[in-house]
Order: structure tokens, then sequence, then C-alpha cells
């Protein structure tokens, strides 16, 4: 265990940034890499990796000056005061809507996989008063609990993807050949586009102790991802076919019903849905921190922990206002969010990494 | 009654939080607190108490005039 007095590592940052992009995965990835890439989309993972290094490498250039120790001091230092502070904003601003997002695509999930009928704020409610509870307490501690639930979410994915293995019809998979290049590229922007959100431990980069790690963990990362994530999407549209995954509103966990082992065990789907909203919680849990860090940050010499009541208090008006079903937040999330995600998390850093060396402050 | 129970947590939260900063003498905190919380409680009002729920996504993606509706 990483030992340094109050702070966390960088390498529990990054099994933290791994688990809370792998639910948001097996939710969207399936689909919206079948709808592009048809049989193709389980390469899409190996494509966005490129990104994904890029910008692991920018963040560690970002960080390589010790007086730099959260984003908002880079935001600071290479586009002013002003324009830093603005910046600053607007990530908040999307932060919060992100945050609206998750919580809504979770509990449209128990809604869609197994509580039909039921008040979806009976669910908001429960998950913003445990993430409530979470937000106030130390950020060490629920990092913590992060980095015990990413080996035992990351084991029992790979566990049901094997056993989905003998499902498995190599006519969804194959064959894939050149022609597939340009819709594997496209579908591999969706998936960077999730991927990004390594950039967002780093607002409360203070915290984070030893930030010269950024590009051995990071590359590390990046290998358990694109072999967690191709052979999840390999899998699971090689079970369902990429015509019936891309329909789907929950291909994994369709695909997860099919699974019997030795002809005496099925019903996996419960424990995929008990990891998920564990995964869920590290999600909401993580935006919320992640708000009211930037909040610090934009009102300095404050304590984080007291804005956890309006981030989650908003939370649950947010979601209801973000969206009116599930057809309004797909819409919301190929439409906009992807691409936000896109010019914020990848774009941007490059911009101002670009400012920063012009005008020699980084 | 939803709306009650929204603004009773919030003045509740408020107020225990408020106590607790005064407590730990972190004064300076109190204005932006405040001015946080009472921009949550306006938009539950506004969202909670409308004739008509109203929807993000919709108005984004006809200001931007975005086809898929």
């Amino acid at each position: 265990m990483f030992k340094c007095n109050g702070k966390i590592s960088t390498r529990q940052v990054f099994a933290l940034f791994v688990l809370l992009t792998l639910s948001p995965a097996i939710r969207i990835f399936p689909s919206a890499c079948a709808q592009v890439a048809k049989q193709a989309a389980w390469l899409a993972p190996i494509l966005a990796v490129v990104p994904f290094i890029a910008l692991y490498r920018i963040l560690a250039a970002y960080f390589r000056k010790s007086s730099m120790t959260k984003l908002s001091d880079v935001f600071d230092a290479a586009l002013g005061a002003v324009g830093g502070k603005i910046l600053l904003f607007l990530y908040l601003v999307w932060c919060v809507i992100l945050f609206w997002l998750y919580i809504r695509y979770y509990s449209g999930r128990l809604l869609a996989s197994i509580f039909p009928n039921t008040d979806m704020r009976f669910f908001l409610l429960v998950m913003l008063v445990i993430v409530f509870i979470a937000a106030r307490g130390s950020l060490e501690t629920f990092v913590r609990f992060s980095e015990f639930l990413f080996p035992v979410f990351v084991v029992i994915l790979i566990i049901l993807s094997v056993f989905l293995l003998p499902e498995v019809k190599l006519a969804n998979v194959w064959p894939v050949t050149y022609l597939d290049t340009v819709p594997v590229l496209l579908a591999s922007v969706r998936v960077s586009a999730l991927w990004g959100y390594v950039m967002l431990p780093f607002f409360f980069g203070d915290s984070i102790a030893d930030k010269g790690q950024i590009k051995r963990y990071g590359r590390q990362a990046a290998v358990l991802l694109v072999i967690v994530t191709a052979f999840m999407l390999f899998t699971n549209i090689g079970a369902l076919g990429y015509t019936v995954a891309a329909r789907m509103p929950l291909p994994f966990f369709s695909a997860v019903k099919l699974i019997t082992f030795i002809e005496a065990f099925d019903r996996f789907e419960s424990l995929l849905l008990a990891i998920w909203v564990a995964s869920d919680f590290v999600l909401i849990c993580f935006f919320a921190l992640t708000i009211m860090h930037i909040l610090r940050c934009l009102f300095p010499k404050t304590e984080p922990k007291y804005y956890a009541t309006s981030v989650t208090a908003a939370g649950y008006i947010g979601s209801q206002y973000l969206a009116c079903g599930r057809f309004e937040l797909e819409v919301f999330t190929s439409k906009l969010a992807e691409y936000v995600n896109l010019f914020l998390f990848f774009a941007v850093p490059f911009l101002v990494l670009i400012i920063g060396k012009m005008r020699k402050k980084l | 009654m939803e709306l009650k129970c929204f603004l009773a947590f919030l003045l509740f939260a408020g107020a225990a939080d408020i106590i607790s900063m005064r407590k730990a003498r972190l004064k300076k905190e109190i204005v932006p607190y405040l001015v946080l919380t009472a921009l949550t409680a306006a938009f539950a009002i506004a969202y909670l108490s409308a004739p008509a729920r109203a929807s993000l996504t919709y108005s984004i993606v006809k200001l931007l005039g975005l086809k898929g509706f």
C-alpha cells in the first residue's frame, strides 16, 4: 500500500480511472461501436488507445514542474488568471452535466433491466444519499474503496466474457478487411470520448503524491483498457451479432443472459448487475468529488466537503431535468456529449499545452 | 410535496453545515456556500413547480438545430 499521509498515488488514480470508464463502456460501447464498425467493432479500442496515450503524455508534460500541483494551476499559468478561471468554469459546467447524465443512466438501467414500473426517483434518492455520505468523507477513503473494487470488477468482467466465448459465432466478428479501416476509426472516436476522463482526477492533483509516474501507470492502464474492452466487445458482438447489438439498449447485459455454465448454472446477469451498480456509485461519486474540487479552485481557501450538500441535491433535480426518457439520453450522448468530451478532454488540453509552451510557462 | 421535502433537506443540511463551519472558524466559506445553496434551491423551485417538466436535452437539440428528434 502506498503510504504518503493523506495523499493518493498515481497508481490509485489510474485504477480509479479504469474502473469508472468500464461502467459506461459496457453500456455504450457495444451498441455505439456496432452501429458504425459492424463486425469489426471489437477493433475500435485498439485505435482509440492512440489519443489516450497522447493525453496522458500531455498530462505528464503539465506536471513536469513541481510548482504545478493541479489542473487549475496549469490553466492559470498557460492562459492567465482570467482565461484559466473561464476554462475552469467550462469544465465545471460540463462535469455537472456529466454528473446528471450518469445518475440518470444508472437509474434508467435499473428500470430497464430488473425493476420496470418502479418510480425512478427511488433509485435516485438511494444513490444520492450514499454519494452524499461518501463525498463528505475523505478522498483517500473513496479512492481506496475504488482500488479494492477495481480488480473485482475487471476479473468478473473477464470471467463473464470468457463464459461467453462458446456463444461466439465467428461469422459475427469476421471477416475484417481494409474496407473496415474508416468505420473502425469512426467507432474508435466514440471510445476515445470516454477515455478522456483520465484528465479529471488531476483537478484534485494536489492530493496526488507521485505525479512523475503518470507515463508509467498510463501505459499500464492503456494496455489493460485495450485488452478488457476489445475482449468484451469481441465476445458481446460475437454472441449477439452486430445488427442485434446495435439495436439493443443493454447489449452486454443481454449477452450475459445467454451464458449457461456446464448446463447447470445460469442467471449470471445478477452478478453483472451487482458490480455494475457498485461501479456506477464510484462513477457518480467521482464526478461529485471532481465538481467539489473545481468549486474549491474557483472559490479559493474553501473546504470542498461543504459543497457536497448542494452538489448532490442539484444532482437529484438535474438528473430529472436532463432528459425525459431513455431516447433523449441516447440522443444527448451520441449527438452532443461525445463531441464535447472530445473537445474538452483532448483538443483543449493540447491547446493549453501549446499555449503554455509558447508562453514558456509550462 | 417533493419540493417541500427537498427544500427542508437543503434547510437542515445547510444549517448543520453553517454551524459546523462557524465551529471550525471557516467564516469565509459561508458566503459561497450560501450562494450555491440558494442557486440549488432556485433550480429546484423552477423545475419542480413548473406546470410541465422541461428537458435540457430537448432544449439543446432544438437550440442547435440537431437532427434526431
